[in-house]
């Protein structure tokens, strides 16, 4: 039975924390600008970067555990 | 400025997407498993561009921009459901997988109605897909008439483009079912792709040197734009989220596209890459939406169609019509695929499994295949003149689909829950979503089918216990 590890468990739903209201609040603003984009809008974006390549890699481990 | 370079684009999509359909590999054999889910065979890049184009499609480049252009960041939520909602199909997928394999399982009311004995439970999830997906397919008809209306500079009316559309679905899903419809997407979705890119990159230069200049414009003019509370209340953006996290798993659609993979791996892998599609669809138009809604002198009516509008005056001609391709093929794939899965869900549960019909695999592929049909035009004749009900059950769809999600955690991973407690939660969670929805609206502002979801699952456990478990072989059997 195909069950999903603690660890990408944990990984998910922190990252979703993180992007969700209360922590959200703190990055609903326009200052500072990074890599010319406004904090609100950097913010989510980053973290949806992060999911994406820490899932790839995750993907990756598991795979190399099955083997 | 009057041009046939648009037409010439979707006569030759027309003969592309149907010979595809035409394809010896693609072509299908009367065969449920076949028609129905492309012989569970699918492999990473078809499972990928089919999940993608029928999850982003619906408006991707009509509604997503729409909803930068009228809610600012608000608009954030539908990016963060999809991005983790693939990161619950990599944990909950294979699963789904497995037990649809070891089983032969074709819909979600069949996972449902098996693991919980249930007819009940069987027929109101195969009715709630079924008449959550239909609007969607309306909507996906007035997207693409509108759109070749326009690439047509009006020339062909509305009634007339919308009857291109369904003669050119119907073709090609009756020839290939699942697998015409799959590989059609990965061609709609690589349109797709470049148009949505092609889109963001040329408004963004029309009107700014650049993207920080875009924003600075944007955060003078428009502040409120970019604050998440300004579209829509924070319980109401984070509710949206969390319903519609779980409510990405829910889609009968989707259901049937991971039994169609090949192995849990692709699933995996599929879902791991998933949100650099997202990506891909979400920050070009997001782009395109700020840079129209600061720079742009049109005063548009309809946020929808403001892209798309300001696009036949700035661009050229050839690029205008790239991107309406692309907004055909987007509106299309959608389309296709959850008119493929009505079709399914009758012939499959409603005659195969509820009435309990003898039939040959032609009979039910030719059930399915008049189903489809049939749905498509009802559709087409529902999108002329589209009812106030239509819009009602489209706006609640996620709320009424995210209702099954309760049941089908339970039914994958908890052995105590029973016949009872799943109808009973499933009755009460859509009960919850329909009176929040329209009599007491969205309590607290929290959305109606966070509260379906909530009270469901306390009935579901609740009830559980309360009434004798499951029997030692059926758990046996589904929980190896």
């Amino acid at each position: 039975m195909y069950k999903p590890k603690r660890s990408t468990i944990v990984f998910v739903a922190i990252l979703f924390v993180l992007v969700s209201w209360p922590i959200l609040t703190i990055f609903n603003r326009v200052k500072p600008i990074v890599f010319g984009l406004p904090l609100c809008v950097f913010w989510p974006l980053f973290i949806f970067a992060i999911l994406t390549i820490g899932m790839i890699i995750l993907y990756y481990t598991a795979e190399k555990e099955d083997e | 400025m009057q041009s046939w370079m648009p037409t010439i684009f979707i006569i030759s999509y027309a003969i592309i997407v149907i010979s595809i359909a035409y394809l010896p590999k693609v072509r299908t054999t009367l065969n449920t498993e076949d028609y129905f889910l492309g012989g569970r065979t699918f492999s990473f890049l078809v499972l990928y561009m089919t999940v993608a184009a029928t999850a982003y499609s619906g408006f991707a480049l009509m509604g997503t921009p729409g909803l930068w252009y009228s809610k600012g960041v608000g608009a954030f939520f539908v990016f963060t459901y999809i991005a983790f909602g693939y990161a619950i199909l990599y944990m909950v997928g294979p699963r789904i997988w497995e037990v649809g394999k070891e089983n032969g399982y074709v819909t979600q009311a069949d996972l449902l109605g098996d693991r919980f004995d249930s007819d009940l439970v069987r027929g109101i999830s195969s009715i709630t897909g079924f008449v959550m997906t239909f609007p969607y397919i309306a909507v996906g008809f007035i997207a693409c008439s509108y759109v070749i209306t326009i690439l047509t500079y009006g020339v062909v009316p509305h009634w007339a483009s919308g009857l291109i559309v369904l003669a050119i679905t119907i073709v090609y899903i009756w020839v290939g079912g699942i697998r015409a419809i799959s590989w059609t997407d990965v061609v709609q979705g690589f349109i797709m792709l470049i148009a949505l890119i092609g889109c963001g990159f040329f408004v963004l230069y029309h009107y700014y040197p650049g993207l920080s200049e875009l924003f600075e414009a944007l955060a003078q003019k428009e502040p409120e734009k970019l604050s998440f509370s300004s579209g829509y209340s924070w319980p109401m953006y984070t509710s949206l989220i969390i319903m519609a996290v779980w409510g990405f798993i829910s889609w009968p659609h989707i259901f049937i596209r991971i039994y169609a993979a090949k192995s849990p791996k692709v699933i995996k892998f599929t879902s791991a890459i998933g949100p650099i599609g997202a990506f891909i669809a979400y920050v070009p138009m997001m782009i395109a939406a700020f840079a129209i809604l600061t720079a742009s002198t049109t005063n548009f009516a309809a946020p929808d169609k403001a892209l798309l509008t300001d696009l036949g005056q700035i661009a050229p001609v050839w690029f205008f019509a790239l991107v309406g391709l692309g907004a055909l093929a987007s509106a299309m794939s959608t389309v296709d695929s959850q008119a493929h899965v009505t079709g399914v869900i009758i012939a499959r549960d409603f005659f195969q499994k509820i009435l309990k019909r003898e039939m040959t695999e032609k009979q039910v592929v030719t059930i399915c295949r008049v189903v489809i049909v049939i749905g498509l035009i009802g559709s087409y004749l529902i999108a002329l003149n589209p009812p106030e009900l239509m819009w009602n059950i489209l706006i609640s769809a996620y709320a009424g689909v995210s209702q099954l999600v309760p049941l089908i955690i339970a039914a994958l991973y908890w052995k105590r829950a029973t016949k009872t407690g799943a109808a009973a939660g499933l009755i009460v969670g859509l009960i919850t979503a329909i009176l929040f929805s329209y009599v007491w609206e969205h309590p607290l502002g929290i959305h109606a089918g966070v509260w379906g979801m909530v009270f469901n699952t306390i009935v579901l456990v609740v009830l559980s216990y309360m009434t004798m478990p499951p029997s030692p072989e059926k758990i046996a059997r589904f929980y190896k």
